[in-house]
């Protein structure tokens, strides 16, 4: 009896967790750009009831993979140091000078620098404060970027258009330091 | 309130469970190890990441990492080597629940430290391993369910049945991928490009991802389309899982079928993206998901399927008097997966006059003879790479064993093997 008794609570419990969890998972990843109002609402009223869960337990979750457009823009990082008058390339960053299993991750937290742009100031400081360590304090350096956007096309393109397609790469600077003393 | 319990409690074997936590181990420990230059820049207080910044990365509540106070880059370091070894040994079935909390709590401590990294593989490995903590796997392919299968087999020649677990687990892993899948396409009809055909086509395009030269993505691109609807209607097709058995029967399917048909996709569209994409840990990760969603059925009709042309036993004969022997004829029973060995004792005489009436006794006590048909008996390293063949757990090394030069080391090293097993004098030759 007591064996049956302990066995039922400990289903319910399991059930109610199970319930409680596919439940939080799935209000949590509405899209934040569905704007429907059940989409709306479920952001607004539900997902505050969950949230503390999800982020107690690391079950946070976005499934935005390449959606709602894919990543369109490109760009190559470079860390300059100041020679007399002229800036000249430290390091150059992109996909070719990365390590293959180094570069998803180092070209993310890059992209992710350059995303949030003024907010990430002293992050993107410290970043390039890193190549410090091959300079005398006090040097200037600065990390650029050279961008262009993949075209946003309508329709899909022929084999022919791909290869007479040259991106035009231009030129900006993400922050501008000098190595600490 | 059936419908329920059998989604939770229906009794399942751990198989598919413990698969999937080798396949999360494999994969923390591939793209752990890629990572181990940067673990004290990413994740100790000399990175990119001190303290005092971090409060601009994450966030401030409901946020539990150990590397809140170990900030040293040697602890730091020494914390990462913690969670590989923990991951092998999780590969290995060392300990495995032990393991699989501590490999898992170091990986969400690690994601919570720094996520400026993290993509969508990671968010799965987080979410799968959260489950493998949960799970009531046991012992599931582990050094001491080993263990215990070796004393079955010494005493019966048989080897136990699968551990079982309830299946609530099997349940939330199937409903994270249907979330996963069915809130992603979701996403995608929000945008343009998916629905245009031109997105995989972009995806590709970029150089950040693709993995071969543009004039080899320009040719990928080319079936953007295809790719980019095929993609949309794969993800929405999860959603049919949730339909009952009496809607799938209109469509000709059933829950099984369909299951195991979108698996076969996923594993081709996952495959795809690692082959032509570098989108970091998301594949491997999720196809160890897809280990999780496996049960008994699944296993019967892949069997089913890779043996419908294979007909009759392969006999095995092997001395059961030699302790070597015998262990070895164990881990060939353990790795026959497909059932179609037959393990003979040859000093059986009876049995072995059955399966080869033809072979010596003499011949038979200097090497192992496998029997595949009355036609072709191989024998020695011969007889093993053709096993190799039979047997899933050795198909990545079968074609190894064809390389120039490796059969003729590999009959030298058996012949050195088969003439000291009469010699040995340790317990494990010796039983």
């Amino acid at each position: 009896m007591i064996t049956t008794i302990k066995r039922s609570l400990i289903r319910g419990c399991i059930t109610l967790f199970c319930v409680w969890h596919a439940a939080a998972v799935a209000i949590y990843t509405v899209p934040a750009e569905a704007q429907d109002p059940a989409s709306r609402w479920t952001r607004e009223h539900l997902a505050p009831v969950v949230r503390r869960y999800l982020l107690a337990t690391s079950q946070w979750q976005l499934w935005n993979l390449f959606s709602p457009d894919p990543l369109r823009r490109v760009v190559r990082y470079a860390i300059e140091t100041r020679t007399g008058d002229q800036w000249v390339p430290l390091a150059l960053l992109n996909e070719r000078t990365i390590p293959w299993w180094r570069d998803a991750d180092e070209l993310k937290i890059l992209r992710r620098l350059e995303e949030q742009e003024d907010r990430w100031v002293q992050l993107r400081k410290r970043y390039v404060h890193e190549y410090c360590t091959l300079l005398p304090p006090g040097t200037p350096l600065r990390l650029t970027y050279q961008y262009y956007i993949l075209p946003k096309l309508e329709v899909p393109m022929s084999l022919s258009w791909w290869r007479r397609y040259r991106p035009q790469r231009q030129p900006t600077t993400g922050i501008e330091t000098t190595c600490p003393t | 309130m059936t419908l329920l319990t059998r989604l939770l409690f229906s009794e399942i074997s751990t198989t598919g469970f413990a698969l999937m936590r080798m396949g999360w181990a494999i994969t923390v420990l591939w793209y752990g190890i890629a990572q181990s230059q940067d673990i004290t820049r990413y994740f100790s207080e000399s990175g990119i990441l001190p303290h005092k910044l971090e409060v601009l990365v994450t966030r401030q509540e409901w946020r539990f990492t150990i590397l809140d106070y170990v900030t040293d880059p040697r602890a730091v370091f020494l914390l990462y080597l913690i969670e590989m070894l923990a991951a092998l040994c999780m590969l290995l079935g060392v300990y495995p629940k032990l393991m699989t909390v501590i490999a898992v709590l170091l990986q969400f401590s690690f994601h919570e430290r720094n996520p400026l990294s993290l993509g969508g593989g990671d968010t799965v490995l987080r979410t799968v391993g959260f489950l493998l903590i949960l799970a009531p796997t046991g012992r599931a392919f582990s050094l001491e369910r080993l263990e215990e299968q070796w004393k079955s087999w010494c005493k019966t020649k048989r080897l136990l049945p699968s551990l079982t677990m309830p299946s609530w687990p099997q349940t939330l892993i199937l409903w994270q991928l249907i979330v996963i899948y069915v809130t992603s396409g979701w996403d995608k009809l929000l945008g343009d490009m998916w629905i245009q055909g031109t997105a995989v086509s972009s995806a590709l395009h970029h150089p950040h991802f693709a993995r071969y030269p543009m004039w080899v993505m320009d040719i990928v691109g080319t079936a953007s389309p295809v790719i980019s609807i095929a993609t949309i209607l794969f993800e929405f097709m999860w959603l049919l899982l949730l339909f009952p058995q009496r809607a799938l029967a209109l469509l000709g399917l059933t829950h099984g079928v369909l299951k195991r048909s979108l698996f076969l996709m996923g594993v081709l569209f996952h495959g795809g993206i690692f082959v032509f994409m570098d989108v970091g840990s998301f594949s491997p990760a999720i196809l160890s998901a897809y280990l999780g969603i496996l049960d008994d059925a699944d296993f019967k009709s892949l069997k089913i399927w890779l043996n419908h042309r294979f007909r009759g036993a392969i006999a095995v004969l092997y001395d059961g008097r030699c302790g070597l022997c015998i262990r070895t004829a164990f881990f060939l029973a353990l790795l026959d997966h497909l059932r179609r060995l037959r393990l003979i004792d040859y000093h059986d005489a009876a049995e072995r006059t059955k399966v080869a009436p033809d072979l010596q006794f003499k011949d038979l006590d200097r090497v192992m003879h496998v029997r595949f048909s009355k036609a072709r008996t191989e024998k020695g390293f011969d007889a093993f790479r053709a096993l190799s063949w039979h047997l899933p757990a050795l198909w990545p090394l079968a074609p190894l064993l064809h390389v120039p030069g490796v059969p003729l080391i590999g009959r030298r090293i058996y012949a050195a093997v088969a003439e000291s097993r009469k010699k040995c004098t340790h317990e494990s030759c010796a039983l």
